[in-house]
C-alpha cells in the first residue's frame, strides 16, 4: 500500500479515536479489548491487506481515544474541581500572555499547588484570574499567589435579549481552563506569603530557554501594540491589532457585532488567509535582499514558525501555517503532498498537543471546516458561477467565500444562533484590501521600532483602510436581512 | 503562487495618498472651536478644542470610552494633547486619563498638587508614572491665577494653597479644581468637577464677587443634590447647564432637586445620558 494512504487511514482513526471518547464517555478498556481482538484477527488474515487496515485502524482507535483520556482529569482530591465554592490558597505560574481588559489583567495559572493545611500539594487544572490592573505586573511565566473562592465558569448571560448566551465554561474547557477566580480576595505576583512559604527568585531563575525566549517574544508584541496604539485611533488601532497581532479583546463591541452581522468574523482570525499572504510576502522580501530560494524558503518559514507562536498559536494560524509549510516543503522536494494529507496532518499535530481542541475550541472547528469546505466546494462552485466575469478575480472570491462557508454555516448558527445573509457581498468587498492592509500593517509596526515618522504616516494610510472596511461593515449591517435570527 | 500585482498594488497606494491628501485640506479647511461633554457614562470628560491645534482634555470618565471619542472628534494626524486637567482624584474623572497618556502625547498637566500624593492608589501610582514617563509637565493648580492658551484663557478659581477643605479630603470631591474657561470672542465656561456644599462656600467665601459669572456651567458631581447650593449657581447664573451623567446610575444623579432649582433660574439644561455628547460650537 502506498505510504499517504497510510498515513491517511491512520490519521483518520486517531481523529475519530479522539471524536469518539469526546462524545461518548466509555471505559477505555472495552476499546482495550476490541483492539486486541483486532490485533488477533489481523494476524490470523496476515495475508489480506483489508485485515493490516483493520489493525492499523484498530491501534490509532485506540490511540486517539487514550490520549484524550489522558487529558480527561478524574475528579478527585488532585482536581481543582473538587474544591468548587471553597476558599482556598492557591500558587501557579502564569502560562499564557496575560489578557489585558478594560478593568482587568486576565491570567491562566498553570501547575497549581494548594495549600492544604500548610502543605503545598500539587493539584492538576488550570484556573483563570482576574487580577487587577494597576499596582502589580503580571507577565507570562511569573509565579503568582492567589486567595479566592474559586467557581466553576458558567455561562454568561447576553446582554441582548435576542442573543444566545454564551456558554464560558464550554471555551475554557478548550483551553484546560476549568475554574475560575473573578475576585481574588488577596493576590501576589511576587509569589511570598507568609503561607505558602517558597523562594520566589529562585523559580524566576528557572524558566527554562524556551520560556526565556517566549517572554522575549511576548515582549516584542507588546511593543508592537504600542507602534499601534501610538498612531491610530481606538477603533482603528483595535481592528489591526487583532487582524495582526490577535489581539481579538481590542476589537469594540458594536464593531464586533457589525462583523457578526455580515459574516466578517473570519477577517479578524488570522489564518490562511493571512499566513499565506505573510509567506509570500516575507519569500519576496528576503529574495530583494539577495538571499537564495533555499535560504529564503527556510527563513521566511522560521519567522513565520515565531510569528504564529507570538500571537498565540491559535488553532487557525497555526492549522495555516503546518499546511503551508509542509505544502511548500513537499513541493521543494518534488513531492507534492496530497491536500487532504495536509489536513489530517495538521489536525493530529494540534489534537496531540491538545485533543481537548476537538470538541471544545471553536476556532479550531471553524478553521478546520472552513478548509474542507474550502478543498471540496470552490472547484464546483467556480465551475457554477461560469457566467460571472472573472475580471478582479471576482469569481474566485465568490466562489472562495461561499465553499468556506458551506460546512461553517451550521456550526455558526448552532453556536451563535445567527447565520448572515449578506457575507457574500460583504467579503466581496472587503477581501481585495485584506493584503494591502496586511502588508502596510505589517511594514507600519516594523518601521514604528527604528523610524516613528514613516510608522505614523504609514499609519495615516492605514486609518482609510480600516475605515473602508467598517464603512462596508457597518453599511451592510444596517441592510433588512443582513442576518437573521434563529 | 503569485500573490502580488505590482502595479494594482501602486495604482491603490497612490489612490489612498490622495485622498488621504484631500483629507487634510478638508480638515485645514474646516477647522472649528467647539467644546464637548462627552458621553461617557458616569463620569466627566470634556474636551475643548481651541483654534491652532490647541487641545484640551479635562479629566477622562471612568473607562476608555474617552479613547473612542477623541478617535471621532480628534483629526487623525493630530496625536497630541495641549493640556490634560484631572479635577481629582476618583476614578470616574481618573481612569479614562491613564489610556490617553499611553496613546497619545500629552505636553502639560494641570492638577492639585498640594496632596496629590496622598492616598496613592493603584491607579493613581500608575498615572504619575505615566507622567514621568512622557515627561509631560505639571502645572499647580494651587500656584496659578491664570493660564494664556493662546486663543483662550484659563481663570484658576478654586483650591487655593493651604486650602483646609481640601486637606480633609484629600483628592476627594472637594479638592476638585474648579476655573473659569473665557473664549476668545466666545462664551465663558465654569467647570466645578465633584465640589459639594463645602467647597462651594469656600468658594465664594474667598472670592471677588463675578468671577464665578459664566454662560455656561458644568454643574458640579453630576447634579448630585449635595452640590449647587442656590448662592452658587446665583453668583455663576448661567444660560446653560451641563450635567455629566449615566443613565441609571447606582447613585440617583442628577437630583430632582438640583434639576429643580436650574429650572426655577431659567436654566437651560442639557445631559449626557439623554443627548449623548454635548457639542457647544464656538
Amino acid at each position: 500500500m502506498r505510504s499517504h494512504k497510510i498515513f491517511f487511514i491512520s490519521a483518520l482513526y486517531f481523529l475519530i479515536g479522539i471524536g469518539a471518547r469526546s462524545v461518548i464517555s466509555f471505559d477505555i478498556f472495552y476499546l482495550f479489548v476490541l483492539a486486541l481482538l483486532g490485533f488477533v484477527l489481523a494476524i490470523i488474515f496476515w495475508s489480506k491487506e483489508k485485515s493490516r487496515l483493520l489493525l492499523l485502524g484498530a491501534f490509532f482507535l485506540f490511540f486517539g481515544a487514550w490520549r484524550l483520556e489522558a487529558a480527561l482529569p478524574k475528579l478527585t482530591a488532585d482536581y481543582l474541581v473538587f474544591y468548587a465554592d471553597k476558599i482556598v490558597e492557591l500558587t501557579g505560574r502564569i502560562d499564557r500572555e496575560p489578557d489585558q481588559t478594560e478593568k482587568y489583567v486576565k491570567i491562566v495559572l498553570a501547575d497549581l499547588e494548594l495549600n492544604d493545611k500548610g502543605v503545598l500539594k500539587p493539584v492538576v487544572g488550570k484556573i483563570l484570574v482576574n487580577a487587577p490592573k494597576y499596582g502589580q505586573e503580571f507577565n507570562y511565566g511569573q509565579t503568582v499567589f492567589i486567595r479566592c473562592e474559586i467557581e466553576k465558569p458558567g455561562k454568561i448571560k447576553a446582554k441582548d435579549p435576542d442573543r444566545r448566551d454564551f456558554d464560558y465554561g464550554h471555551y475554557l474547557k478548550g483551553q484546560g481552563v476549568v475554574m475560575v477566580c473573578y475576585q481574588p480576595f488577596a493576590i501576589n505576583s511576587r509569589g511570598i506569603t507568609q503561607n505558602a512559604a517558597r523562594n520566589f527568585e529562585s523559580k524566576v531563575d528557572l524558566l527554562s530557554k524556551a520560556e526565556r525566549a517566549y517572554t522575549n517574544l511576548l515582549k516584542m508584541k507588546q511593543k508592537f501594540k504600542t507602534v499601534i496604539d501610538e498612531n491610530m485611533s481606538l477603533r482603528e488601532s483595535g481592528l489591526l491589532s487583532a487582524m495582526i497581532l490577535g489581539y481579538r479583546r481590542e476589537i469594540l463591541p458594536d464593531l464586533n457585532n457589525a462583523f457578526a452581522t455580515t459574516g466578517l468574523t473570519h477577517i479578524i482570525a488570522i489564518s490562511g488567509l493571512n499566513i499565506t499572504l505573510i509567506a509570500a510576502l516575507l519569500f519576496e522580501l528576503l529574495g530583494i535582499f539577495g538571499l537564495t530560494r533555499a535560504k529564503s524558503f527556510w527563513l521566511s518559514m522560521l519567522i513565520l514558525f515565531f510569528y504564529v507562536l507570538m500571537i498565540g498559536a491559535f488553532a487557525s494560524a497555526a492549522r495555516a501555517f503546518i499546511m503551508s509549510f509542509i505544502y511548500m516543503y513537499s513541493l521543494k522536494i518534488g513531492r507534492p503532498a496530497k491536500a487532504w494529507n495536509l489536513i489530517l496532518l495538521a489536525a493530529v499535530i494540534l489534537l496531540l498537543i491538545n485533543p481537548l481542541a476537538l470538541m471544545f475550541d471553536i476556532g479550531f472547528q471553524l478553521s478546520f471546516l472552513a478548509i474542507l469546505g474550502l478543498m471540496i466546494f470552490q472547484p464546483i462552485f467556480s465551475g457554477w458561477f461560469e457566467f460571472v466575469s472573472d475580471k478582479f478575480k471576482i469569481r474566485s472570491m465568490l466562489a472562495m467565500t461561499l465553499s468556506a462557508q458551506v460546512f461553517t454555516l451550521p456550526l455558526i448558527a448552532y453556536y451563535f444562533g445567527r447565520i448572515s445573509l449578506i457575507a457574500p457581498l460583504a467579503n466581496l468587498l472587503v477581501l481585495p484590501t485584506l493584503p494591502v492592509l496586511t502588508t502596510i500593517g505589517f511594514l507600519m509596526i516594523l518601521s514604528g521600532l527604528v523610524w516613528s515618522q514613516l510608522a505614523f504616516t504609514l499609519g495615516l494610510i492605514l486609518h482609510f483602510i480600516v475605515w473602508y472596511i467598517i464603512f462596508v461593515a457597518e453599511l451592510l449591517s444596517q441592510v433588512p436581512y443582513a442576518s437573521i435570527q434563529l | 503562487m503569485r500573490v502580488f500585482n505590482y502595479k494594482i498594488f501602486f495604482i491603490i497606494i497612490i489612490l489612498l495618498a490622495l485622498l488621504v491628501a484631500s483629507y487634510f485640506y478638508y480638515i485645514h479647511e474646516n477647522q472649528k472651536q467647539e467644546i464637548l461633554f462627552f458621553d461617557v457614562g458616569q463620569g466627566d470628560a470634556i474636551f475643548v478644542n481651541l483654534a491652532g491645534n490647541n487641545e484640551i482634555l479635562i479629566d477622562g470618565g471612568p473607562d476608555n470610552s474617552v479613547l473612542y471619542k477623541l478617535g471621532r472628534f480628534m483629526p487623525l494626524y493630530d496625536r497630541s494633547l495641549e493640556l490634560m486637567i484631572l479635577t481629582h482624584h476618583h476614578e470616574d474623572h481618573l481612569f479614562g486619563l491613564i489610556e490617553v497618556l499611553k496613546r497619545y502625547r500629552v505636553k502639560k498637566i494641570l492638577m492639585y498638587c498640594e496632596s496629590a500624593k496622598e492616598n496613592l492608589t493603584d491607579v493613581l501610582t500608575e498615572f504619575f508614572d505615566l507622567i514621568a514617563k512622557e515627561k509631560a509637565q505639571i502645572l499647580c493648580a494651587e500656584d496659578l491665577t491664570k493660564l494664556d492658551l493662546n486663543s483662550a484663557l484659563l481663570i484658576m478659581i478654586y483650591p487655593k494653597k493651604n486650602c483646609a477643605v481640601c486637606a480633609a479630603d484629600p483628592g476627594g470631591n472637594n479638592s476638585s479644581l474648579v476655573f473659569r474657561l473665557d473664549i476668545d470672542q466666545g462664551e465663558k465656561i465654569l467647570l466645578t468637577g465633584d465640589i459639594e456644599e463645602k467647597a462651594e462656600k469656600e468658594i465664594l467665601a474667598t472670592n471677588a464677587p463675578g468671577i464665578l459669572k459664566s454662560d455656561i456651567l458644568k454643574v458640579p458631581h453630576h447634579g448630585s443634590e449635595t452640590s449647587l447650593i442656590e448662592e452658587f449657581l446665583a453668583e455663576v447664573s448661567p444660560e446653560k447647564a451641563v450635567i455629566s451623567v449615566g443613565q441609571d446610575n447606582k447613585f440617583g444623579h442628577p437630583s430632582l432637586r438640583t434639576i429643580k432649582r436650574l429650572e426655577r433660574m431659567g436654566v437651560e439644561i442639557l445631559r449626557t445620558d439623554e443627548m449623548g455628547d454635548i457639542i457647544i460650537k464656538e
